[in-house]
């Protein structure tokens, strides 16, 4: 211990512990003081996957609920504590803690049991009576209609357009010209929109924690030096223009333009739906007017493509 | 929360908990959209404000208190001789030198008296105006860090800047340009770059909006790339009216979410962005008199001056918060204040660019009767050793530095807080970034302990648990 975190005023030695407010486990790692790093480590990451450890089981489930609903059982996901929230549905919250640890904490599993369930597959339509009893939709009687985030939005612009690369795993890729100077220069805007690292999944891209990408960043990405256990979501000027004209959604609207042949066939692939008779009817004669490309353009800023419904 | 009653100010029909956060937390699309969709002014400040705006020249790098403002007798007198204030000096990159004169002369300037060296001539005339800070002391003597802590009170990256809690908290004064803009240095961005502009962990549209004002696209996407020739300004016109369309044909089974209407109010905002946006940066109105004011006719003061200028003209047409950088990165040929091997030659070079734009603005604002109600704020990230570095340089110092203030609020021709006989620490009110911040928000009508954002289980203020409002400087 250093009194008030000065190198100056060294307290006493401070074995390997953990919290002793988790219920069931023991605090003190019996180990000695002098014991290695890597004994330490292996007794936490132990003390945090043991099965009794409740607060770690609901606390990834509940993260993973988050990630599909927009809002975790718990909507504070980083803090069970006291400055967290309580959970709308702790029974549940509990069920799929268990059911989780039991099998082997697979996540393919929780995430199959959660987009399987009636609460995730509901439709995102309002209804008066419901709005009046749980306007926040706590209790889930409707779908969170959410904003597309991001990775999503980039990602879904790469499968529309046909050049999204699925590869899985291996080094990150730099989508950004870099240059190493005394202040090392990461400069997003002098890279190729076409460069084939820049089909990779967002998940895949190369995060510099001193210049983010603008685009990504735009779209409420959040500052990689910060824990964000949940992103804000805005709306702002800045995203629709980044919509109509960054030079990557440009590139990608060209390339989808080559996958369409009339309107039907670009609602189909952009919007995943036939257009409607009205639609027809105003964006037809739209697409002899102004071409393929103002289509193509045209729908990837609509609210459908950017809202989940 | 943010110090005024959203409630009063949001456009929405239904005002269920989560709208209500979502749209306040949405800046240009939530709070700000809907003062812009006003047209008001934020009600419900903390206490009446003094000051509407702000406008920072940040001078990158660490410019020197005691080559500037920052007056010491001691170091004349005591000029090549060994350097020893007591207690072991330690440095950044350099053992100390001998003591250092500053090369350039000193005067008493003003009614105030204040003594400012020959290095900035034309702020000197404007002393009267101007509160100055001596006893600045900052928690890092790298870059970096420092330039975060006087850009957002942290010394780690990721926590909001300045101007992005102003958006946060008082919203925007316009229907057409962003609330927070940043003109970099056109050689290139400080150290952290885009970071001293972030929003943190505000919503997104708080962030800084950076604006070259010698660009062609000043601002990023504000107009499709040339290679996109199917775009045109008939092809947009006809564009916007369909998407509108469709975007309204969506919206009518969708009522209840005002999300889907801010939407739609974005693509008006975006091509009113596309009109107002150049028509800030061009200059060529300006009076042949304010261009020679601002040294807009003069290679080396064009490049600060026109930043300046432009400066001016958005805080005139309601920008909230304007970031001027003087200087770039701490590379070489020395582009910025970083003045370790060439004091004489380097500091010059930037205090040329940097003096008469800075007493330009001050003095064009007070002309325009702006001054009353607008911060100016110039500051730097530490300041430079009494002692030299390889005789001729001058190191970091991050134990005493200068920053000032004018109009706004701030009282004229007074110097709060010393560094001691050397300029080398705070000895009287040492003062740090908190307790400047706490100041301009406090001039801006909003107290710094209230004005606060949750995240990750922690109301978070700029000033984190510090920050002491600096009575003896308010008029």
């Amino acid at each position: 211990m250093l009194a008030r975190g000065s190198v100056e005023s060294p307290g006493p030695v401070a074995p390997p512990g953990a919290l002793s407010c988790v219920t069931g486990l023991k605090s003190h790692f019996d180990l000695p003081p002098s014991a290695p790093e890597g004994q330490r480590r292996a007794a936490f990451a132990q003390w945090v996957t043991d099965p009794n450890n409740m607060l770690a089981w609901r606390s990834i489930v509940n993260r993973v609920w988050h990630y599909h609903f927009g809002v975790g059982l718990v909507d504070s996901p980083n803090d069970f504590g006291h400055m967290g929230s309580l959970p709308s549905n702790p029974e549940l919250l509990d069920w799929l803690a268990v059911d989780f640890r039991d099998h082997g904490g697979s996540f393919k599993r929780l995430h199959k049991l959660i987009v399987m369930s009636a609460a995730y597959r509901h439709s995102s339509a309002g209804n008066r009576e419901n709005e009046a009893k749980d306007a926040d939709n706590r209790f889930l009687w409707r779908a969170n209609r959410q904003r597309l985030d991001a990775e999503s939005l980039r990602d879904s612009l790469l499968a529309i357009s046909g050049k999204l690369d699925l590869t899985m795993g291996g080094p990150s890729v730099e989508q950004f010209f870099f240059k190493d100077d005394h202040s090392p220069v990461y400069d997003y805007s002098r890279y190729d929109p076409d460069a084939p690292g820049n089909y990779r999944r967002s998940v895949y891209r190369f995060l510099v924690r001193s210049v983010p990408d603008p685009l990504m960043e735009r779209f409420d990405c959040p500052d990689v030096s910060m824990i964000t256990a949940k992103r804000t979501t805005t709306i702002t000027a800045i995203q629709a223009l980044a919509l109509m004209n960054n030079p990557f959604v440009l590139k990608q609207v060209e390339h989808l333009t080559d996958r369409i042949t009339d309107v039907a066939s670009a609602y189909r692939l952009i919007l995943q739906r036939e257009p409607s008779d009205k639609e027809l009817q105003i964006l037809t004669p739209y697409l002899a007017r102004e071409g393929p490309q103002n289509l193509c353009r045209l729908l990837i800023n609509t609210n459908e493509f950017l809202f989940v419904d | 929360m943010p110090p005024s009653d959203q409630h009063q100010r949001v456009p929405v029909r239904r005002l269920s908990r989560r709208d209500f956060l979502w749209t306040y937390g949405g800046g240009l699309g939530g709070i700000a959209l809907s003062t812009m969709l006003a047209g008001a002014e934020p009600a419900g400040l903390h206490h009446p404000a003094k000051a509407k705006r702000v406008v920072q020249l940040f001078m990158s790098g660490a410019a020197s208190q005691c080559d500037t403002f920052d007056y010491k007798p001691q170091l004349i007198a005591r000029n090549g001789q060994k350097f020893d204030p007591g207690g072991k000096v330690e440095l950044f990159q350099s053992s100390p030198g001998a003591v250092m004169a500053s090369p350039w002369e000193w005067r008493q300037r003003g009614q105030c008296g204040k003594w400012v060296s020959e290095l900035v001539p034309h702020l000197a005339t404007c002393v009267d105006d101007i509160a100055f800070i001596h006893s600045m002391v900052s928690k890092s003597n790298v870059h970096g860090p420092a330039t975060f802590m006087q850009n957002t009170g942290f010394i780690l990256p990721g926590y909001p800047a300045l101007g992005a809690w102003m958006s946060y908290g008082l919203g925007s004064l316009n229907k057409d340009l962003p609330t927070f803009v940043v003109l970099p240095d056109s050689r290139g961005f400080a150290p952290n770059g885009a970071g001293n502009w972030s929003n943190g962990f505000l919503p997104a549209a708080h962030q800084g909006t950076l604006i070259r004002a010698s660009g062609a696209n000043p601002i990023y996407d504000l107009f499709p790339p040339k290679s996109a020739t199917f775009i045109n300004a008939k092809s947009e016109k006809d564009s916007l009216a369909v998407l509108n369309q469709l975007n309204d044909q969506h919206l009518a089974t969708r009522k209840d979410d005002s999300r889907l209407e801010a939407r739609i109010a974005t693509y008006e905002l975006a091509a009113r962005l596309q009109v107002s946006a150049p028509e800030v940066m061009d200059i060529r109105k300006e009076s042949e008199a304010t261009k020679r004011l601002y040294g807009i006719d003069d290679p080396v003061t064009q490049d600060f001056g026109t930043n300046c200028l432009v400066a001016r003209r958005m805080l005139e047409r309601g920008v909230r918060f304007v970031q001027v950088w003087s200087g770039a990165d701490n590379g070489f040929p020395r582009r910025n204040w970083d003045s370790h091997e060439d004091l004489a030659k380097d500091h010059a070079n930037m205090a040329a660019s940097m003096d008469k734009p800075a007493a330009a603005l001050i003095k064009d604002l007070k002309s325009r009767g702006m001054l009353d109600d607008t911060i100016v704020h110039w500051t730097t990230e530490f300041g430079r050793m009494p002692c030299s570095q390889a005789s001729k340089g001058r190191d970091h110092n991050p134990f005493a530095f200068t920053t000032f203030f004018a109009g706004g609020g701030f009282k004229g021709g007074i110097s709060y807080g010393a560094s001691d006989e050397w300029s080398y620490r705070a000895a009287d009110k040492p003062t740090y970034c908190y307790d400047m911040h706490a100041t301009m928000l406090y001039l801006l009508g909003i107290d710094h302990q209230r004005l606060t954002y949750r995240h990750n289980g922690i109301d978070r203020r700029i000033t984190d648990v510090y920050g002491e409002v600096i009575k003896e400087v308010l008029a």
